[in-house]
């Protein structure tokens, strides 16, 4: 599914420069649920960005279904991250101006085949992420989980086969959190999805089947892991 | 992206950033406004000066002039001359419409008449040509009597009612005691004793716009009846009828001391007419010519009108008639030239005005979408993410430029077209009477909409290319990541 070869990137020139990602090599199989841990600055919203095509400053090999996205035109990448790869933020990035159902047909405006009746498949995934009756709301109407949930559904709206998350329940708090985790964790086990999500929350990595530890740029760990379930934990009032 | 899907997103961006987008139009509207207003202005000038009071679509060939040590000459030889071959010759130039032949009269003549406009007949010098009827049938529709030659209808074309075919098979009018024996509009004749059709005279509107625009005015402070003369329209002037004396007038007598008596009757307004004096069908000046100063003056002809097809066929035609035909044009051209090229500088000027205010609109809106962009980079940036191209970005942008043009473009055609409106009120109104006086300074023409509408596209595309390469260029990852 995804392949990364000694990829590196430098920020800045001379004096200034920094190394976010130095020589870094993996592989995620279709399917699996994958959590980067990492202190701030250690290179993980990069790699993400770097796998997601939105960053395409690097050095390196980076494969998504088997297409080397270096070597992508522009607008193929674009047509690959409409179709294929979901994108979830920690600041969900939501229109104001737009109505949620709005928000979340946002990628059909560049999809390359028409999606009939996109408001139709918008209600329905708002539908599936909990959030029926609010498709007329505005983001400003909503609050931080819904917000997410509204973003989460625009992530699946063209059917894409992986879903990157930048730290999604890091603007919420640990209820909402575990809320929105669980909607990932369903799609996974349930739809098959592809995860990878970006934290550096123990708790919130420790809800994915593999964690890959990030440390100044570089893999410092990468090893499988048994799922907890965050509810239950929370039921306990355990705390990391 | 569809066209459909961009438009859209166009929409839904004008509606989100509605006040910088009114602020942005502002100066297109200004811009545009102005340029159409001035084109407008220009364009109805000069139909105004080259229609209306030089008719510069219509040269005026008179026979060339030399200087001779000082003194103007026609020539060792007389030069070139005018007559029907020189006419059948000015035909065959390339884009000329017609040719019509002028005759003056040769002799001194007047007229008498006015008692029932000024309350009292008046005597006046009488200077009068001739054309051919056919020339301004079409724009008489409905004469009072028909421009044409009544005294030498051939008895094969029938005589018209009260004629009858005379010795010289033309048809002749009955013999009369008084105006009572003839059929109107026929009078009787009191030397020949016989009903005849007044002679049909046209006049040139320049002459009544002078008439009210100078004498007038100019007038009414004199003593006496001079001072009351009246404003006089076309309307009121048709059908009003004068007796000619041809042969004499206060000046002088004809050469022959030949006179005769016509009754003469204003049939019409035409462009066609002499500027000053009475125009006739042409065959009445041979006519009158031949008899009063001899057959030689009946057969050359004084000009010759040669009517272009249209305005840039004219200065071709000026140059075969000049060059190649070695006649000249009548000062009026040269005077028609040079006021075009004056009030065509003056366009020009008024709309690089107007070029130069969309200009400064162009700086605004790239400023204003340059910070809008700057205003939207998250927005553009999860565009990206989420499937847009740099091109989608680019035209979502270049969109939102071409709505401005569109809607800044329609609403300056209004803006201007209605002060075109509110000016022309404003001369109605406020202007008192002048020569030429139209009622419109302005004339809209299609091109011209339609060119306001491309030149407000063009300086909105203008202004948002830089920001919409910028919108493109941005790094999604980065501006996501809230660097």
């Amino acid at each position: 599914m995804i392949s990364v070869s000694k990829v590196s990137k430098t920020y800045g020139d001379g004096d200034a420069q920094t190394r976010v990602l130095k020589n870094v090599s993996l592989e995620i199989e279709a399917g699996e649920f994958v959590a980067i841990i990492g202190t701030s600055g250690s290179g993980k919203t990069t790699l993400l960005n770097v796998v997601g095509g939105l960053d395409r400053e690097f050095t390196g090999d980076v494969s998504v279904n088997g297409a080397k996205i270096s070597g992508l035109p522009e607008a193929k990448l674009a047509e690959m991250r409409n179709t294929q790869i979901g994108f979830v933020f920690q600041q969900f990035n939501l229109l104001d101006h737009l109505t949620a159902a709005e928000n979340v047909a946002l990628p059909s405006f560049f999809s390359p085949k028409e999606t009939a009746d996109a408001e139709r498949r918008a209600v329905e995934l708002l539908e599936r992420v909990g959030l029926s009756g609010r498709s007329e709301s505005n983001p400003t109407q909503l609050s931080g989980g819904q917000k997410q949930r509204v973003a989460i559904a625009r992530s699946l709206f063209c059917n894409p086969q992986l879903l990157l998350c930048d730290e999604p329940t890091g603007s919420l708090d640990r209820n909402t959190g575990v809320e929105i985790l669980n909607i990932f964790r369903k799609l996974n086990e349930d739809d098959g999805l592809t995860l990878i999500m970006v934290t550096h929350e123990e708790h919130i990595a420790r809800m994915a089947r593999r964690i890959i530890r990030f440390e100044d740029g570089e893999i410092v760990s990468d090893k499988a892991n048994k799922p907890s379930d965050p509810s239950r934990r929370l039921q306990l009032g355990e705390e990391e | 992206m569809s066209f459909g899907r961009l438009i859209q997103l166009v929409l839904q961006s004008i509606r989100r950033n509605r006040r910088d987008f009114i602020l942005s139009s502002i100066g297109i509207v200004i811009g545009i406004g102005t340029l159409l207003f001035f084109t407008a202005l220009g364009a109805g000038v000069q139909t105004t000066v080259l229609e209306d009071v030089f008719v510069v679509r219509q040269l005026e060939v008179v026979k060339p002039s030399y200087d001779v040590a000082g003194f103007q000459t026609g020539g060792l030889f007389g030069g070139p001359k005018l007559n029907d071959r020189t006419a059948d010759i000015f035909r065959d130039i390339e884009g000329v419409r017609t040719v019509f032949p002028k005759m003056k009269l040769t002799f001194p003549s007047s007229v008498k008449g006015g008692k029932a406009l000024l309350g009292k007949d008046m005597w006046a010098e009488l200077i009068a040509d001739g054309i051919p009827p056919e020339l301004v049938q079409e724009e008489l529709t409905e004469p009072v009597i028909e421009f044409k030659d009544w005294e030498s209808i051939p008895c094969d074309a029938g005589c018209p009612d009260g004629m009858s075919c005379g010795s010289d098979n033309v048809c002749t009018g009955r013999s009369c005691g008084s105006d009572a024996d003839c059929a109107s509009p026929q009078y009787c004749h009191q030397e020949e004793k016989i009903c005849l059709m007044p002679i049909p005279a046209l006049v040139a509107p320049a002459l009544l716009e002078i008439y009210n625009g100078s004498v007038q005015t100019a007038m009414a402070g004199a003593k006496g009846m001079v001072g009351n003369l009246p404003k006089l329209s076309q309307k009121a002037l048709i059908g009003f009828e004068g007796e000619a004396v041809f042969g004499r007038s206060y000046l002088g007598r004809s050469k022959s001391d030949k006179q005769i008596s016509r009754r003469v009757k204003l049939v019409g307004f035409s462009d066609k007419a002499i500027n000053l004096g009475l125009t006739m069908p042409i065959g009445y000046i041979k006519r009158l010519n031949a008899e009063v100063s001899g057959q030689a003056s009946a057969e050359e002809y004084h000009s010759i009108v040669v009517e272009a097809k249209s305005n840039d066929a004219v200065a071709m035609i000026a140059q075969t008639i000049v060059d190649e035909q070695g006649f000249a044009l009548s000062s009026k051209y040269e005077n028609a030239q040079r006021a075009g090229l004056l009030i065509l500088l003056l366009t020009l000027i008024f709309n690089l005005v107007s070029l130069i205010f969309l200009a400064i609109a162009a700086i605004n809106i790239m400023h204003t979408f340059l910070m809008v962009i700057l205003e939207r980079r998250r927005e553009l940036a999860l565009m990206r993410a989420v499937g847009a191209t740099p091109n989608n970005i680019r035209m979502l942008v270049l969109g939102e430029a071409t709505a401005l043009g569109l809607i800044g473009g329609t609403l300056g055609i209004m803006v201007g077209y209605a002060v075109s409106k509110f000016v022309d009120y404003l001369l109605a109104t406020q202007v008192g009477a002048f020569p030429y006086k139209p009622e419109t300074l302005f004339s809209f023409e299609p091109w011209m909409v339609a060119g306001c509408l491309g030149v407000a596209l063009l300086f909105c595309w203008i202004g948002a290319l830089l920001p919409a390469f910028r919108a493109s260029r941005m790094e999604p990852a980065a501006i996501l990541a809230g660097r």
